[in-house]
């Protein structure tokens, strides 16, 4: 299997993992468009690697974001979620 | 050499030209039988197939290749039921041996909830004029005597969703025969021949660009399954298409034993005999995004292991081959096609894991909506703008094992 | 034995361990270290198999398991599809040849063999659908055993530094010299000893002898034989398959390896040519034939000729000699492509050859054409490969991080560059150093492989008889009818005439079919656009695995509760839910009957139910209610401690997705259930949120850790009053509320809650005290008729009572109104999940409302059931979600959705039942019993 390094764990069988989805900032709900908010909640797919996800390791309850290339299987980088940090351009790069 | 005195099945193209009056992305078996039905039903003929590796080479060569229409929506039942219709004189028409071959396929069920959905799915069916019916375990172990309906005590099968048409096909040649049809009625088919862009202007489609150069046209029909993303990136569109690999393998060719096609959702596993022997398994789709198309050893240890659950006498039989298609999943596991808000751009998208069973009546509504510039009446609830609507499609209920 | 040869130093077999088996009824002798094919082949055997598409008899090709000829079923055990070439010849085999089923499709014209009978015309009055059943019966090779069963299964899982594959030279000297570098490494070959191709020739078989000598010295080395690298997956996880404790009969394990570092050595796969009839028993490769004298000390004929591409190949007419045969012809193809082919009698098997206008007598031809490398591995690992023209083959080209080309797939040539180009990777792969292809000092080139087909191409019947592929029947003339067809890329001819695609997967036939074409097509092979085209690509698994050994020791999840043994002992009937099981019902004799008693004891007495299967999150902080309230669609802030409130969830797309029971224990400290199919959900949302928002919130899944059960009927009150307890006032605690105290000496949480509408108690205590307190309510409650009822009758109750279940009375797209739980969404609230989205979905109509039915004068056959349909003017508008005959209404009573403008109550609406006949419902409150909910709380005291 697949090996994912969860942070603060260390390398893990993805099978250990839940996959999270994108992570997406939610729009303000009084302010999103219908079109907006749509894309929030079902969000498509993107093609572009190093996008960060949303990751959740069930042994140890521990979510996690990782940053993958989608095209290779690669994953390119893992890191706790910070807040704010899925704002930070590239941030999060412990 | 030899001369054989019959027909090619694909024949050179002739060099790509700089005007269609549609252009189709993809020549699988959607877009070649979009093609198709584009030049019989609507006598457009100027089109050109193009596609960046070879024809039937994505999905339609890599799916299992079961056929059915027990969906349990209304919508899903009619279309995939227009669908079984064409396939079954799909040889005749075509003039190529599909071998479809209807063996009955029984979606098991092991808990009372998927009784109840197995049920549902049988009263919307019959509802719809498709032949299904909920069936008990007995009747079960009657069309397939091997089965273990104990699962060596682990889910016992409670019954199954009995559907007398479901039927398998060589996927192949769907690709080969629609291709073959088309070109004679004159649609040009170009492999080899990747899109590297689709051009809009003022919110119209206007043609699209190759590495051969430049085609201008007013309409564009995009027909690629796990690469949708990429192709609606280039008209700025977004859909809630993600990617997620559906993975297959097959066993050793065996003599016949096996004639239903066997579908345990909760077992996370299916399985198929095809016409040479080969035993056809897959399992549900990878749970995470991927466009990549590669194989897992997980994969084939819960398939084995599941396997036996229903067959535990093919502890013996080996796997010979595994292989990964990728599947463009919607929210709502129904498809989205038609027109979009890009003007001459139409999607034929969002098959998820259903598209090689609604080949022929995709072709048949997406040449009909392309020809006409609305959508056919089948596809309305398949719209791209069901989304932000919130106005999804039921069949997730139905659907959480791929075939 | 009639073909068994002296005593050689190479040899394999064990003269001292004779064994008897059985071939087609006839009784055999064999060695132990024989295979199926060897055996049968030094008895004289020499028809071993038959064609799968033409059912042509065919002998030994590859001895490598590289072909389909030579597949045996055993009836002694009954496993099939064995393959001869491998698989080790037991004591007591009752062998035969799979499908040896005269039925031949010899009698189809051309054009029904092309395409493998896929793109062929209709056979002329036959429908297609009886073709192919027609096809069905003919083809197949194997037949299963019903009544076998796989035995013991390993799944064995290990890392090491270096994982070299491939026992040849190269791959000795890379596991070596990885040794001496101090890794610790795993050296895999899949025949029965080191050697490779080196193990044959009596030269340098003493020169494999003294390295594996020293291999074995080695403690960091484990070197493991007649096993098979299957595959290469992510992260060098390398699925090997073998013996499970060595010797002959042993279990097949498969031990997952995890490699730090990866050596391919796979070196090269001899290859036949195409000439006609070049599939006869006794045609095969010279290699084969090589193997066959040296390991198995077999003769493989007594007259050979060998077919070359080599000036002189001294080795194999050395070889040949010392095995006494007769080498009547060496017919050089290299140089002369002379037109031959094999000549056949009546059974087949090969009798001669003409060569030109020559015929020679011969009952061998021995095929020494050439090589293709196996670069599946190393493809599979993500390495890449060009084709070397003056090599005539392909070799590494690129290679990822951590993998390594050893030996000939490297490039390395003779005996001394591969050694050494095995060294230079060993080295390499324990520094961890990149890998840099092999560059021979002094190349020895041997002749690059030739031209395949070696008549001039090729009379239409001819052309029929010369195979490509000998797994799929494909001949030189579907070749031809296949480009005809316009099938000019590999990879859709592959399909269209499948080669390749058999259970060899064209590894004796691809290096031919790349060549092939080329010529055909009149472009060079290995064209630089078409490299990376022509070849497919490799897919897991290298051989073909049995999916018992694939499957491994199966280990199925189940979760039980702590009463499941006293759920099985009191005979209850389980249902699963999830991983969990749970009591259906319990007892003997007709199941509707056992749920009616089980029912109407909690209406008129008590009954228990075990409901520790509720998902159970603890949740406090300062931010618990803010939380809470975000999370589900009702308001929390003014629920008081020791009470309890029902919840429901939505999920972002504004429909019903869980709902449960929140209590608050303190001021910011709740306590929450969630359905059984949920609980990990809810907790990994909650998890998730409680970070997104920054809630100072803690959360504890305690779904495994407390057991619950439910304690429910009129005599509940009194049973539960029996009970030893402490700071538990039982008799004080409203409808709704909670407390925690002490009860039958443990520690629990007691809750007046009343899902199935009677007064009740649903106690949470620790699970490994729960069976004590089950126990002690159950004794407690004897004299009051007390017993456990399963979800069944819960079921039931909670339907008369007009409680919903998600997930059964909803779907993934029900929203709350529909399922008449909008009075618990507090829209006004500022925000909860779903809440965008259900305003979306809710600005639009209602489509279809949840309400209770009643079904009156029901005839028999034409109950009401579950998932029938509700229809109006030939439309579906909804369907019924439950349904029951009420033991307490006496009444079949229904939950089903109707169409908004049916909800009245009293409308009457048709409901399909199964063969289709319509009865009518009657639409009524949904709460069918009860509607005061008077029997679950205290009197009002006014």
């Amino acid at each position: 299997m697949k090996l994912i390094d969860c942070p603060g764990i260390g390398p893990r069988p993805i099978g250990e993992c839940v996959y999270g989805g994108p992570m997406l900032k939610e729009p303000d709900p009084a302010v999103a468009t219908d079109a907006e908010w749509a894309g929030y909640v079902f969000p498509g797919s993107v093609v572009a690697s190093g996008q960060p996800e949303w990751w959740f390791h069930r042994p140890s309850g521990t979510w996690f974001v990782a940053e993958r290339d989608t095209t290779r299987d690669a994953i390119l980088t893992t890191y706790l979620y910070r807040p704010g940090s899925r704002e930070d351009e590239g941030g999060g790069d412990d | 050499m030899i001369a054989p005195a019959r027909q090619p099945v694909l024949t050179p193209p002739g060099p790509l030209k700089d005007r269609y009056d549609a252009v189709i992305i993809g020549a699988g078996g959607h877009g070649l039988a979009a093609a198709y039905h584009l030049a019989k039903d609507h006598g457009i003929t100027d089109v050109a197939v193009l596609d960046r590796g070879l024809i039937g080479r994505g999905n339609t060569g890599r799916n299992t290749a079961i056929v059915r229409a027990n969906y349990l929506t209304s919508e899903g039942v009619r279309f995939y039921g227009r669908s079984v219709e064409l396939w079954q004189g799909l040889s005749e028409d075509l003039g190529l041996n599909l071998f479809y071959s209807a063996r009955g396929h029984l979606t098991l069920a092991h808990t009372d909830a998927a009784v109840r959905v197995g049920k549902w799915r049988a009263e919307v069916n019959r509802h719809e004029g498709v032949e299904s019916r909920f069936i008990g375990p007995s009747e079960v172990k009657e069309l397939c005597p091997m089965i273990d309906l104990d699962c060596g005590g682990y889910l016992p099968i409670l019954g199954a969703l009995y559907h007398p048409p479901g039927a398998i096909a060589a996927h192949d040649a769907v690709a080969w025969g629609y291709a073959r049809a088309a070109q004679r009625l004159g649609v040009a088919v170009h492999q080899r021949t990747a899109v590297t862009d689709i051009l809009v202007e003022r919110g119209r489609v206007i043609g699209v660009t190759t590495p051969a150069g430049t085609i201008k046209t007013d309409r564009v029909l995009c027909a690629v399954a796990g690469h949708t993303p990429k192709l609606t990136q280039m008209v700025g569109l977004t859909t809630p298409i993600t990617v997620h690999p559906l993975q297959a393998c097959v066993s050793e060719p065996l003599q016949p034993w096996l004639d239903a096609i066997v579908v345990s959702a909760s077992l996370h596993c299916y399985v198929s005999q095809d016409a040479r022997g080969d035993l056809v398994l897959g399992a549900s789709l990878d749970p995470y995004e991927l466009h990549s198309q590669r194989s897992t050893l997980d994969f084939l240890e819960g398939l084995c292991g599941h396997l036996l659950d229903l067959f535990p006498f093919l502890g013996q039989v080996k796997i010979n081959r595994q292989w990964a298609g990728m599947a463009d999943m919607t929210p709502d596991f129904s498809p989205i096609m038609g027109v979009t808000p890009v003007e001459g751009f139409f999607l034929d998208s969002g098959w998820g894991t259903w598209g090689f069973k609604a080949t022929p009546v995709c072709g048949e509504t997406m040449a009909a909506t392309v020809a006409r510039g609305v959508n056919h009446e089948l596809i309305e609830p398949f719209a791209i703008d069901r989304f932000e609507r919130m106005l999804l499609v039921g069949e997730k209920g139905a659907a959480s094992v791929g075939h | 034995m009639t073909d068994r040869l002296p005593h050689r130093a190479t040899e394999w077999i064990d003269r001292d361990r004779p064994i008897g088996l059985c071939f087609d009824s006839r009784e055999l002798r064999g060695y132990a270290g024989d295979t199926i094919t060897t055996a049968l082949w030094a008895n004289g055997h020499r028809a071993l198999g038959r064609s799968h598409k033409y059912r042509r008899p065919r002998g030994l090709l590859t001895l490598s398991n590289r072909d389909a000829n030579t597949l045996f079923h055993d009836a002694a055990t009954g496993r099939t599809n064995l393959r001869g070439d491998t698989t080790p010849a037991v004591a007591g085999m009752d062998l035969s040849i799979v499908n040896d089923n005269a039925h031949a499709l010899d009698g189809l014209t051309d054009d029904h063999r092309t395409g493998c009978l896929y793109a062929t015309p209709q056979p002329p009055g036959l429908a297609y659908d009886a073709f192919e059943r027609g096809v069905r019966e003919m083809v197949g090779l194997g037949r299963v055993t019903p009544g076998y069963r796989h035995g013991e299964s390993f799944a064995e899982h290990r890392s090491c530094d270096v994982l070299v594959v491939g026992g040849g030279i190269s791959g000795i000297e890379a596991a070596l010299a990885a040794a001496r570098e101090g890794a610790s490494v795993v050296l895999v070959e899949q025949w029965p000893r080191l050697g490779g191709s080196s193990s044959i020739d009596t030269d340098r078989y003493e020169v494999v002898a003294s390295l594996a000598n020293e291999l074995d010295r080695q403690p960091n080395v484990e070197v493991l034989t007649s096993h098979t690298a299957v595959g290469v997956y992510a992260d060098r996880l390398v699925p090997v398959v073998g013996p499970a404790h060595g010797g002959e009969g042993a279990p097949t394990r498969m031990l997952q390896l995890r490699a730090n570092r990866l050596v391919v050595a796979t070196g090269t796969m001899p290859q036949p040519a195409v000439i006609p009839n070049n599939d006869a028993p006794g045609v095969m490769l010279a290699d084969a034939a090589m193997r066959l004298i040296a390991h198995y000390a077999a003769r493989p004929c007594t007259t050979a000729v060998v077919v070359t591409h080599r000036d002189r190949p001294e080795d194999i007419a050395r070889e040949l000699a010392n095995a006494g045969v007769d080498l009547a012809e060496v017919v050089h193809v290299g140089r002369d492509r002379p037109a031959m082919s094999v000549v056949t009698d009546a059974d087949g098997q090969a009798i001669g050859v003409t060569v030109d206008d020559r015929q020679v007598h011969c009952d061998g031809v021995l095929l020494d054409v050439g090589e293709a490398t196996d670069d599946n591995l190393l493809r599979q690992a993500g390495g890449r490969v060009r084709y070397a023209p003056e090599l005539g083959r392909y070799i590494a080209d690129e290679v990822p991080p951590h993998v390594y080309a050893a030996g000939t797939l490297a490039g390395a040539t003779d005996s001394n560059s591969r050694r050494a180009s095995g060294v230079a990777a060993g080295v390499a792969a324990a520094r961890g150093e990149p890998w840099s292809p092999w560059a021979d000092r002094n190349p020895s080139r041997p002749a690059a492989h030739p031209f395949p087909v070696f008549t001039e191409l090729i009379a239409d019947e001819a052309a029929e008889r010369s195979f490509v592929d000998w797994d799929e029947d494909v001949t030189l003339a579907d070749f031809i009818h296949g480009i005809d067809d316009g099938f000019t890329e590999v990879d859709t001819l592959r399909r269209y005439i499948k080669f390749g695609t058999g259970i060899s997967q064209g590894k004796h036939s691809y290096a031919n079919a790349l060549r092939l074409i080329a010529h055909l097509l009149g472009r060079p092979i290995g064209e630089a656009p078409a490299e990376g085209r022509n070849l497919p690509t490799p897919r897991p698994l290298y051989q073909p695995v049995e999916i018992g050994v694939l499957a491994g020791p199966r280990q199925h999840i189940v979760r039980r509760t702590p009463m499941h043994a006293w759920h099985e002992a009191a005979g209850a009937h389980w249902m699963p839910a999830g991983h969990w099981r749970r009591p259906a019902y319990y007892g003997d004799g007709p199941r509707a009957e056992r749920i009616r008693e089980e029912a109407l004891r909690v209406r008129r007495g008590v009954g228990v139910v075990d409901v520790s299967t509720l998902g159970k999150i603890e949740v406090s902080g300062p931010d618990a209610v803010w939380f809470l309230e975000r999370m589900y669609t009702g308001r929390f802030t003014k629920l008081a401690v020791g009470r309890t409130r029902y919840a429901v969830m939505l999920d972002r797309s504004g429909c019903v997705c869980d709902d449960g029971v929140i209590a608050r224990l303190t001021d910011d400290r709740f306590y929450l259930t969630t359905t059984t199919g949920q609980s990990d959900a809810v907790y990994r949302e909650m998890k998730r949120w409680a970070m997104i928002w920054e809630a100072d919130v803690e959360l504890f899944n305690l779904t495994g850790r407390y057991a619950a059960f439910n304690v429910a009927g009129p005599s509940s009150r009194e049973v539960m009053a029996r009970l030893e307890q402490t700071d538990l006032p039982i008799d004080g605690m409203p409808y709704m509320g909670l407390h925690d105290g002490v009860i039958a000496g443990c520690r629990a949480r007691a809750m007046r809650v009343g899902f199935v509408g009677e007064w009740g108690y649903e106690i949470h205590l620790p699970a490994d005290e729960a069976l004590e307190v089950w126990e002690a309510v159950m004794s407690a409650g004897r004299d009051l008729g007390i017993g456990p009822f399963g979800v069944e009758a819960q079921r039931l109750l909670r339907m008369e009572k007009g409680h919903i279940i998600v997930g059964q009375d909803t779907d993934a797209l029900t929203y709350p109104g529909e399922a008449s739980l909008g009075w618990a969404v507090k829209s006004d609230k500022p925000y909860f999940l779903g809440q965008r989205s259900l305003e979306i979905a809710q600005r639009r109509p209602i489509g279809r409302v949840l309400v209770g039915l009643a079904f009156d004068r029901v005839k028999t056959g034409l109950e009401p059931g579950e998932s029938h349909l509700v229809i109006r003017d030939g439309r579906i508008v909804g369907r019924l979600t439950s349904v029951a005959l009420s033991p307490t209404l006496d009444q079949w009573i229904a939950l089903g959705y109707v169409a908004p403008d049916q909800c009245e109550i009293g409308t009457r609406v048709d409901v399909r039942v199964s063969d289709g006949v319509t009865i009518e419902g009657r639409v009524t409150p949904s709460v069918f019993y009860d509607p005061e909910g008077l029997r679950q709380k205290e009197p009002v005291h006014t």
